[in-house]
């Protein structure tokens, strides 16, 4: 437990206060990224990123669009690769090593924007392929875990069907059963409900809420700052591709420290 | 062409619209809207009227020597298959067209058509027929054979009453469905068992002309016996021989009753019918090695060489094989795994240089490639993978066994086989062969590594570039002297191999614009998801890209079927060197020399049929498979 | 659960996947260079045991080649016999794609058309002949014409079409000797004529009332035209400074030939390459190269250097003409160039200005000619004369069979094109209340060009390719012409390549003509 990042966690134990967060007691630090850049030909999207993630907590990264909220997480499980600075995740340093690569997607689940869902397998096909194929599970134990998966994102019986012909939101939450099924560690969101109907996002943040209640460790970026302030354990603001400023969902919305943050807040709420 | 003929219409609207208000109308809006549209109506029905009347001049000529096709039709299918042997060659005709009736009946393809339609066609078709018996050349003493049947010599009165009867038929179907005579309510698999049953009817009842030489006032028919006797030529009008008619009347039977069966069994439970049509795509798969290397091959076999030759050491490398599977597919492995595939696919490289049998070479690559495979697809389906390589080293021993074998068909010429069934053997084959290439080189223009696309850019353009002769050429003049000594390929495996090579290019031209039509999203969910670059295109990839570029595949095949006629250039004896360069030089035993537009036609006939189903197939399977509508 | 971070640990090679990536790369890099390595030996070894070797001296041996037409039917070299094959190629080429072009587009809107009957006509026409392999209508095209009657004694004489077993011969308009100088009128005609039509919309712009441009500028080149006819022995002073030009270069040293090439074929490349990187410079630097941009771009400088090298090499060769000079490359090129201005000089020389000498052809810039079956040579065997146009039967048979082939394909392109364009751009322009010609010609036919135009290059590439089909029925093309020289010297090798260079020159050159026709309909699109 003792480890030369444990002294990085000390910024997060104010983040207990928090509402529905004092239900959870964080665990040991789970993702920790330090000084994290990333270029894109000319353009810095990360400029030396640093921060810690426990076990159990729930993050949720906002930002104005552009700012590298998205790049961030998406170098997490290694969707792009960072340059320079070091990512560890479940204690695997994520490097060319394509063994802890697999290893760490496999467990870290990534929800996305559109969803991203095969469109020429069932709903089923969809949740099982990856246990069955990755985490060489049974094909029995696997459709059992993804019925249950589906009755918790309360879709059972959309199993057999394919995904043009559901809902954006039921499709959302098939994404989730589909991640979730892997048995993942961390849960990343990347704008879950942005390319949603309003009348349908509300079934998806219900579901996210269940899960970060169950206890699992979440980053999520998204727009949706109601869902911060009554989910997140903690919330950070990214600008510029850096951490502007992070804390606490009640600290960030009533006493944001910094003048961007505020600028983005007053236009955004 | 003036501006005024052209409108922007849909394709489902060109249809001849039936009057809905009567003919008049119908006439004014689609053959006289304008002036000019009234003036071009005029000049096309002036040509199709000539067209038609040269064509039935041509057709019904008795100069025409249509008994050149008659007399040769066994040449012009398999060339010069023993006579007492044809049984193989019927059997797998039946095999097919069996196959063909289950899997229609299975997958419930062919779908409902309107009366309406329909009628029109009947009443269409009867009205081109009695235009026939106006326009053509009948009745007329100096222009039909005088031995030739009463529906030629007799003339127009058979023509017209077929026609009267065709177009009642039509109107009839019309008026009796009434209302719903716009609705899809005929099924269109019945259309084509009343087709069938037609067919039958013809080769029963109808004469075609055959070559005859007239001996004490009987006309001698047979080629054996006309051979060496001396009398003039004639031609004479005789029913199609039984050797040909009950066969075809056997499978016709045979596929209606399978056809009829599998309705009735498909539906039942979706499980069973899962378990049949997969049985049937590994009787398709099966269907075509076994059909041409075993059943019309006829091998004779030695069991006792095989077992010992062959199986044995088959059954070491089956062996050896299955354990380092498991044990490469083992959870516990891991990169170890990676290591020893590694190795084994430079042992295989390494076989190139050391002599040994070039099917061991085959097996260690295959062995490679599997071993590669395993961490992917092992695991659960370890046993799967397991059960495909033992089934792999079989299928390869049993083939190497067969090839081994000498053939017990024994004909003039390298190949068993000629005629159309060559033209189909080179087809099929080098389709099946070029898939797999077509979407290797497909997946490597598309990859991120720069060596790769270079390469697989570099093979695809170059070949594209040149034409297909020019590759055949290639084949038939310089690979035998670039291959090492001791490997001889014939001439038709050197077609397969320059059509494969070529047609793989095409292939993955056409596979890389469905795999350029994926979104990234596809690929990043995937990743995220943990699944390794093999696993990302067997199960994500790849099958979203074949789907959305079926219509365009199957152009390719159909492509690929026309450019087999390219290998009478290089003399092998395909379908339409036959019908071009061996029937019009035929002296003995009927001279048939100079018939060589019937017998051209003929062949264009044939391949028409061919190609024109293959199209249709794809725009069914379009509609099915609802591409573009995702 | 501990956290172990194994901060500084060393990624094993064989899990780091860079090093797996660029290693397989490498790896089947070798693999595939091994495998041609291999084979190239074995030839070459299977080649030394039966004692022929791969080389160029058959390019300038004499061959002993008869080709059955073309611009020379016994070359004195390989090389010669390649460029009648070559020449051959693009005749039908070029003619089979002008000629496929409009029968395609006028078949694809007759598919469109609403008249049924017409309508039903392209569809027995595109059905029938795209669904019949193209060897299969080239031999029913030579068969037919095979099949016509002999030419007899009785037929000589002159005719306006006549059609034999020996092929097709009928009047034609062929250019006589004031043909050059008359063209410079017409050329001359058609740049003021657009100058003209400018003016004339202009002024319709400014006015509104109708400025009739077209009419103006045709008025202008028929003026231009018929001056011409009569006036062009005025440019009779060209004659001398092109003699003077054609002695110049004769007199010019044999080297200055490859050097001038190589410059000039490093400078095209380079240049190409430059315009190249151009075209593909966003205002946030380089654009995606894709892999054919590299592809290309390496394949131009590739091939320019080769050129380059080439000419060097090749200018060296020595060949025998036919009047039994030995004469390097680099000398009969410089040769060839002198004969050309002298040629030039002959066509802008006046002296057979309006008279008509017995025998030969008339004075003017144009000629027309009947044709003429003759008796010739002591058999005095019936055989189409030199006047008229002459299609031989294999001519007849590969390009018949190509263009309609083609027009088939480019029929269903054309319509595809049409029905592409969005029905609210037919509903747009009836709304401003254009009329049905005026929204084909100005709303419709543009924007279907523009879809049109990719798949109608690849239609050209595939005529281009299919013209080699011709060797199925003896047209001396440059893959029969190759096929023969291959089975009289046995160098395969070496003439595969020239195919290969060929055809895919070509290629080449059809596919930047339609990229550059693309570019300017996308950017008249912005």
């Amino acid at each position: 437990m003792d480890n030369e990042f444990s002294d990085q966690s000390a910024p997060d134990t104010d983040a207990a206060a928090g509402g529905q967060a004092a239900s959870r007691t964080l665990g040991d630090p789970i993702v920790v990224t330090e000084d994290v850049k990333k270029w894109f030909g000319d353009f810095q999207a990360l400029k030396g990123v640093t921060a810690t993630v426990r076990e159990r907590e729930v993050v949720v990264v906002i930002g104005p669009s552009g700012s590298g909220k998205s790049t961030y997480i998406r170098c997490i499980n290694r969707l792009e690769a960072h340059q320079e600075g070091t990512i560890i995740v479940d204690g695997i340093e994520l490097t060319n090593d394509i063994k802890n690569i697999e290893k760490i997607r496999s467990e870290v689940g990534m929800v996305f924007q559109q969803f991203n869902l095969f469109p020429h397998l069932t709903v089923m096909d969809n949740i099982t392929l990856a246990p069955q194929w990755v985490r060489k599970q049974p094909k029995d134990e696997a459709e059992n875990y993804a019925m249950e998966l589906l009755e918790r994102v309360g879709i059972p019986e959309q199993a057999d069907k394919y995904p043009g012909q559901l809902s954006g939101g039921q499709q959302q939450r098939v994404a989730i059963a589909r991640s979730l099924a892997m048995k993942p560690k961390i849960m990343l969101f990347d704008e879950p409900t942005s390319a949603l109907d309003p009348e349908m996002i509300k079934e998806v943040l219900d579901v996210m809420k269940e899960l970060a209640l169950g206890g699992m460790t979440m980053m999520v970026v998204t727009h949706e700052m109601g869902f911060a302030r009554e989910v997140a354990d903690r919330v950070m603001f990214f600008d510029y591709g850096t951490i502007v400023e992070e804390g606490t969902p009640e600290h960030f919305f009533t006493n944001p420290q910094h003048d961007r943050t505020k600028l983005f807040l007053s236009q955004i709420l | 062409m003036t501006d005024e003929g052209v409108v922007l219409v849909d394709d489902q609207e060109l249809a001849p619209e039936p009057p809905p208000k009567g003919p008049r109308i119908w006439l004014r809006d689609n053959l006289f809207s304008t002036p000019a549209s009234g003036v071009m109506t005029v000049i096309s029905i002036v040509i199709v009227l000539f067209a038609y009347r040269g064509l039935l001049n041509f057709v019904f000529d008795p100069l025409r020597r249509w008994d050149a096709v008659t007399f040769n039709m066994k040449l012009l299918m398999v060339q010069a298959y023993p006579g007492d042997e044809m049984w193989r060659v019927w059997l797998s005709v039946g095999i097919v067209f069996g196959l063909l009736a289950a899997s229609l009946a299975m997958w419930r393809l062919g779908g409902m058509a309107e009366p309406r339609r329909i009628g029109a066609v009947l009443m269409g078709v009867g009205g081109a027929v009695i235009l026939g018996g106006l326009l053509g050349p009948f009745n007329s003493t100096d222009v039909v054979p005088p031995n030739a049947p009463a529906w030629i010599s007799e003339g127009r009165i058979w023509w017209f009453i077929v026609g009267a009867v065709l177009m009642v038929i039509g109107y009839a179907l019309r008026a009796a469905t009434g209302e719903r005579a716009k609705e899809s309510i005929i099924p269109i698999m019945g259309l084509v068992g009343v087709l069938i049953v037609l067919g039958l009817a013809v080769i029963w009842v109808v004469d075609v002309p055959v070559p005859a030489k007239i001996v004490d006032g009987q006309a001698i028919t047979d080629g054996a016996e006309a051979a060496g006797v001396r009398a003039p030529q004639v031609k004479v009008f005789r029913p199609v021989a039984e050797s040909t008619t009950i066969p075809w009347t056997l499978i016709a039977v045979v596929s209606v009753i399978v056809y009829v069966f599998f309705r009735l069994v498909g539906g039942a439970s979706s499980a069973a019918d899962a378990a049949i049509k997969r049985t049937l795509t590994v009787l398709w798969v099966l269907a075509f090695p076994v059909l041409v290397l075993i059943l019309l091959r006829k091998p004779e076999w030695d069991w006792a060489e095989g077992a010992t030759v062959h199986g044995l050491g088959f059954l070491v490398m089956g062996a050896i094989g299955s354990l380092l599977l498991w044990w490469m597919a083992r959870p516990g492995t891991g990169e170890v795994g990676r290591v020893v595939a590694g190795f084994l696919l430079l042992l295989a490289f390494a076989s190139l240089f050391i002599p040994m049998p070039f099917v061991w070479r085959f097996m260690l690559l295959a062995l490679a490639l599997f071993a590669l495979a395993a961490p992917s697809f092992g695991g659960d389906g370890s046993r799967g993978l397991i059960v495909a390589w033992l089934i792999t080293v079989f299928l390869v021993a049993f083939f190497v066994f067969t090839m081994d074998t000498d053939s017990g068909i024994d004909v003039p010429g390298s190949f068993f086989l000629g005629g159309l069934s060559l033209t189909i053997v080179l087809a099929f084959t080098s389709i099946v062969l070029s898939f797999p290439l077509g979407v290797i080189l497909a997946l490597g223009r598309t990859s991120t590594m720069p060596i790769f696309r270079l390469l697989c850019t570099a093979y695809i353009e170059l070949v594209r570039g040149v034409p297909l002769i020019t590759w055949l050429l290639v084949a038939f003049l310089m690979l035998p002297v670039a291959l090492p000594e001791g490997i001889e390929i014939g001439g038709v495996l050197r077609a397969i191999g320059a059509m494969t090579f070529f047609s793989a290019a095409y292939l993955a031209e056409n596979v890389r614009g469905g795999l350029q039509s994926i979104p990234a999203g596809q690929k990043e969910a995937s990743r995220a998801l943990g699944m390794s670059t093999i696993q990302m295109i067997v199960f994500i990839t790849l099958p979203q890209a074949l789907r959305a570029v079926i219509p365009a595949l199957v152009g390719q095949v159909i492509a690929l079927f026309k450019d087999t006629s390219l290998v009478t250039i290089v003399g092998l004896f395909d379908f339409l060197h036959i019908a071009r360069q061996i029937i019009p030089a035929q002296s003995q035993p009927f001279s048939f020399l100079g018939s060589i537009k019937e017998t051209l036609i003929f062949a264009a006939v044939v391949y028409w049929l061919f190609t024109f189903t293959f199209s249709r197939i794809s725009l069914r399977l379009e509609k099915r498979l609802g591409v573009g509508e995702r | 659960m501990t956290v172990e971070v194994r901060q500084h640990q060393r990624t094993p090679l064989w899990r780091n996947a860079a090093v797996l990536k660029w290693g397989a790369q490498i790896l089947v890099l070798i693999a595939v260079i091994v495998v041609f390595v291999t084979l190239a030996q074995t030839a070459s070894s299977n080649f030394t045991a039966s004692n022929v070797s791969f080389g160029w001296d058959w390019l300038s041996d004499p061959t002993g080649v008869q080709i059955r037409e073309g611009i020379d039917t016994s070359p004195d070299s390989g090389v010669r016999a390649l460029t009648v094959g070559m020449m051959n190629t693009l005749r039908v080429a070029i003619s089979g794609i002008i000629v496929a072009t409009i029968l395609g587009t006028i078949i694809g809107i007759a598919r469109l058309s609403s008249n049924w009957i017409v309508n039903r006509i392209a569809v027995v026409y595109i059905e029938t002949i795209r669904n019949i392999p193209l060897l299969v209508q080239i031999f029913f095209w030579s068969a037919l014409a095979i099949g016509l009657p002999e030419l007899t004694a009785d037929d000589v004489g002159e005719y306006w079409f006549k059609a034999s077993n020996k092929g097709f011969a009928f009047a034609w308009i062929f250019p006589d000797g004031g043909f050059w100088p008359w063209l410079i009128f017409v050329v001359v005609g058609i740049a003021v004529g657009r100058w003209v039509s400018k003016r004339r919309m202009r002024y319709q712009e400014e006015t509104g009332n109708p400025g009739h441009g077209g009419r103006y500028a045709f008025a202008v080149v028929v003026l231009f035209a018929v001056v011409g006819w009569f006036a062009w022995p005025i440019f009779g002073w060209l004659e001398p400074v092109f003699d003077w030009v054609s002695d110049l270069i004769r007199d010019l040293p044999a080297v200055i030939v490859p050097i001038v090439v190589a410059i000039a074929a490093i400078a095209g490349a380079a240049l190409w390459i430059r315009n190249f990187f151009e075209s593909r410079r966003t205002p946030a630097g380089f654009g995606k190269m894709t892999d054919d941009d590299w592809f290309r771009v390496i394949f131009v400088g590739f091939s320019g250097i080769v050129v380059a090298l080439l000419a060097f090499v090749v200018s060296g060769f020595e060949i025998r003409t036919i009047s039994g000079e030995q004469l390097t490359v680099a000398e009969l090129i410089l040769d060839g160039i002198a004969n050309f201005f002298g040629w030039l000089a002959g066509s802008f020389s006046t002296e057979n200005y309006n008279t008509v000498v017995e025998g030969q052809r008339s004075g003017g810039p144009l000629v027309f000619e009947k044709a003429a079956v003759i008796l010739r040579g002591t058999a005095e065997i019936p055989q189409y004369g030199e006047t008229g146009m002459v299609l031989t039967v294999p001519f007849f048979a590969i390009w018949t069979g190509v263009t309609l082939y083609t027009a088939a394909f480019i029929a269903e392109i054309v319509r595809g094109g049409i029905l592409a364009v969005p029905k609210g751009q037919t509903e747009a322009a009836q709304a401003v209340g254009l009329k049905r010609s005026q929204y084909l010609r100005q709303i419709i036919l543009p924007q279907a060009f523009r879809i049109i135009l990719p798949p109608l290059g690849n239609q050209y590439l595939n005529l281009f390719k299919n013209t080699s089909l011709g060797l199925a029925v003896a047209y001396a093309d440059i893959v029969a012409v190759g096929t023969t020289i291959i089975n009289q010297t046995g160098q395969s090798l070496p003439v595969v390549s020239v195919w290969m260079a060929f055809f895919l020159t070509g290629s080449l050159i059809i596919s930047a003509i339609v990229n550059y026709f693309n570019r300017r309909m996308q950017l008249v699109e912005r």
